[in-house]
């Protein structure tokens, strides 16, 4: 059972595609990450998706059926940059949020008071909008999206503008919400913010699906073909042509791909012959180094 | 429809709260009143003042006559009656002059100039044939005295001409009695007590409330939907409800808004009224029929929905407020081209022009209940001017919605018309 299936829908502005025949599915209780540079068209797709705009041509479905406006009741949608309005009361906001769902007046504000008890913001339900910080207001946004209890939720850049606390407190929420069966849709431009959440991905590039899947399978067609080396002296190793694909220096310690074939041992004899080693480990590639693995070839 | 009513709240609670709401409420009928009534009242504060002037004329029965004439107020026409008791209640101080001659004119000018008189009628026996005169003082624009002289003047040669005949004094009296014609308009075959001034006062009325709430409030509605578009609540919003529903929303709070300033200025007004309507010098037979008020209200109502939802249609396709406000003017256009034609449709409400005019839906609401008022036009006509303008409403959602929709998803740069044209006919 598929939540959402998207089959070969496509969006162009003009002459500018924005989506590319674009076809994924996202299981049902899974948490799916759609992931992709800035301009991919990972909002064109969204919005396609819950009925915002309409594709040129290709199929939308949801809850298995057809796209229709009342599934939208089951979804809940928190959009990239704050959607609210600055002179409401957070209450009052709130409430006709959760009235547009379909909630009663007093049901809505009920809920919305237990979830600004779990989000931290109770004590600011009186003020304006615009008094709240922008970190608040995005919590205020996260809330306003799930006043109506949807089965699937689809967050655009959630973390963004968030300290550690309070993205560590969203992220909390909504691994709790997934426990409870519903379907998470994150779309994000920073892949290592949700390569531990999802249990799926789709990574796109200039409107076009360049890599889908299971996560777990995506890495594991990689193999531990990436070296994290922390080592004390010189890095002359990094130019050996024949062990060195690509290096990552991260000052501390640098990532390297191992040219294909390449033997991990033979890089470590290389390292040590000149350097004092301190860590030597195999690793998963990262989302990140996948991904520019992946649209470097299709670039090229 | 719960939609519609959600939204409608939300923009009705959010502008009556506004700050300006308030301010506006209380500001416009003082900023009225010290329009109509101060200005009456300072002119009468100023009749303390005397104004002296010389009639300069060979005859001296002559000028007396004048001088006498302009003290008796006895306007022809009931229109100038209001002016010329006002110039009556000023105080003049005439002194005659038989003296004509050059010297004595340049004497004069002297005088007027170093403020010993207010100004001189200078009437030499060549102005006594061909009955050209010259008032000349230091501030020309002085209508009200000019007019009230130039009365003057000529009841004193009708006076002078029945004297002539050898009528008797009050043979001339009788003669210069003042007449007066009021206008009654037949309505259904009886003769009504509304006036013509009362007709005309409701149009004005109707227009002025017309024009200050759209200039008010389409700017409102412009904002509201372009802080929608900039900050992305469309997003939210559109994924729960139609971009229909949320114009159809937006644009019934604001005419909710316009009907509620409307009331708070009617009930303020209501213990007034009677009072500020005789100010104006004359009484206005008020009392418009129950149907002629209904119509009051329906144009009102209707014409306020329809240019908020020019103003909504406008916001959609606008980025910034700077660029609202530039095309503010279309949305005041049809308004200021309804108020050009109004007198010409007072004045021949069954000409073609009038008929075709008053069926243009954005000038129906002022040049139809001017019709009505004026002249009823056949019910046809009445009705097809309303089913135009709700359609009209209907169309400008339907546009507006469209233009909402794709047009807040564009970005950056302002949308050519052929680029609107094609938005309308995406789905």
């Amino acid at each position: 059972m598929y939540t959402v299936e998207l089959d070969q829908v496509r969006k162009s502005y003009d002459k500018f595609v924005a989506v590319k025949d674009l076809s994924l599915k996202i299981e049902q209780g899974s948490i799916f990450g759609l992931l992709g540079p800035n301009g991919a068209g990972k909002t064109s797709t969204i919005r396609m998706m819950i009925g915002i705009t309409v594709p040129d041509s290709g199929q939308v479905r949801m809850f298995g059926e057809p796209f229709r406006r009342d599934h939208l009741k089951r979804v809940g949608y928190l959009p990239e940059t704050s959607g609210l309005y600055k002179k409401m009361k957070v209450s009052e906001q709130l409430v006709l949020f959760g009235q547009l769902r379909g909630l009663s007046a007093s049901d809505s504000l009920a809920r919305a008071k237990r979830w600004c008890e779990r989000m931290d913001i109770a004590g600011w339900m009186d003020k304006k909008t615009e008094e709240l910080s922008k970190g608040m207001q995005q919590k205020m946004q996260f809330i306003s999206t799930l006043l109506h209890d949807p089965e699937f939720l689809i967050m655009d850049e959630p973390f963004a503008g968030l300290d550690p606390v309070n993205a560590t407190l969203l992220k909390n929420v909504l691994l709790d919400l997934n426990k409870e069966g519903r379907t998470i849709l994150f779309s994000t431009h920073r892949m290592d913010q949700v390569e531990k959440l999802c249990s799926s991905i789709c990574l796109i590039n200039r409107g076009e699906a360049v890599l889908q899947g299971k996560l777990k399978e995506i890495k594991g067609r990689y193999g531990r073909s990436n070296v994290q080396i922390e080592y004390e002296g010189s890095d002359e190793f990094l130019r050996e042509n024949g062990l060195v694909q690509s290096f990552n220096n991260y000052g501390n310690y640098v990532e390297v791909r191992m040219a294909p074939g390449a033997d991990s041992q033979k890089l470590l004899q290389a390292v040590a012959q000149r350097s004092r080693v301190n860590k030597f480990e195999l690793i998963e590639p990262s989302l990140e180094d996948i991904f520019i693995d992946t649209v470097g070839k299709t670039d090229a | 429809m719960h939609n519609v009513f959600l939204f409608a709240r939300r923009e009705y609670l959010e502008t009556v709260r506004k700050k300006s709401f308030i301010v506006m409420t209380i500001l416009l009928p003082a900023m009225m009143f010290g329009f109509t009534v101060l200005p009456s009242m300072i002119a009468s504060k100023h009749s303390g003042e005397t104004q002296h002037i010389v009639i300069a004329t060979s005859d001296a029965q002559f000028a007396n006559d004048i001088r006498e004439q302009f003290s008796t107020p006895a306007a022809e026409d009931t229109s100038r009656q209001g002016k010329a008791s006002d110039s009556a209640a000023r105080n003049f101080k005439f002194q005659i002059d038989t003296n004509v001659s050059p010297q004595e004119e340049a004497a004069l000018t002297q005088k007027v100039n170093s403020h010993e008189i207010d100004g001189y009628l200078w009437a030499p026996p060549e102005s006594l044939t061909d009955r050209k005169f010259t008032y000349r003082s230091r501030n020309s624009g002085d209508l009200d005295t000019v007019g009230a002289l130039s009365s003057a003047v000529r009841r004193a040669f009708l006076q002078q001409s029945l004297r002539k005949h050898g009528a008797s004094a009050q043979e001339i009296e009788d003669a210069l009695q003042p007449v007066d014609v009021q206008a009654k308009k037949i309505e259904n075959g009886r003769v009504t007590e509304s006036s013509g001034m009362g007709t005309f006062f409701s149009v004005i009325l109707l227009m002025i409330l017309l024009y200050v709430t759209i200039l008010m409030y389409s700017m409102s509605v412009m904002r509201s939907v372009l802080e929608e578009k900039n900050s992305r609540i469309f997003e939210v919003l559109l994924s729960a409800a139609t971009p229909k529903e949320l114009m159809a929303g937006k644009i019934l709070g604001a005419a909710a808004v316009g009907i509620t300033q409307i009331a708070i200025w009617t009930l303020a007004a209501t213990p007034f009224a009677a009072q500020a309507i005789t100010i104006g010098g004359e009484q206005f037979h008020l009392n418009l029929s129950i149907a002629n008020m209904v119509f009051f209200g329906v144009f009102f109502i209707l014409g306020f929905i329809l240019y908020s939802a020019l103003a909504a249609a406008l916001g959609a396709s606008v980025n910034s407020e700077q660029e609202a406000q530039q095309f503010q003017f279309v949305i005041m256009m049809p308004m200021i081209v309804s108020v050009i034609f109004m007198t010409p449709v007072i004045l021949q409400p069954h000409s073609t022009m009038a008929t075709v005019l008053s069926l243009i839906p954005f000038c129906t609401p002022l040049l139809m209940y001017i019709r009505i008022l004026v002249e009823t036009p056949p019910v046809w006509q009445i009705a097809l001017s309303l089913v135009l303008l709700v359609g009209t409403i209907y169309a400008m959602l339907a546009i507006c919605s469209r233009i909402y929709r794709v047009g807040i998803l564009m970005y950056g740069k302002r949308p050519t018309l052929p680029e609107i044209m094609k938005w309308l006919k995406y789905a």
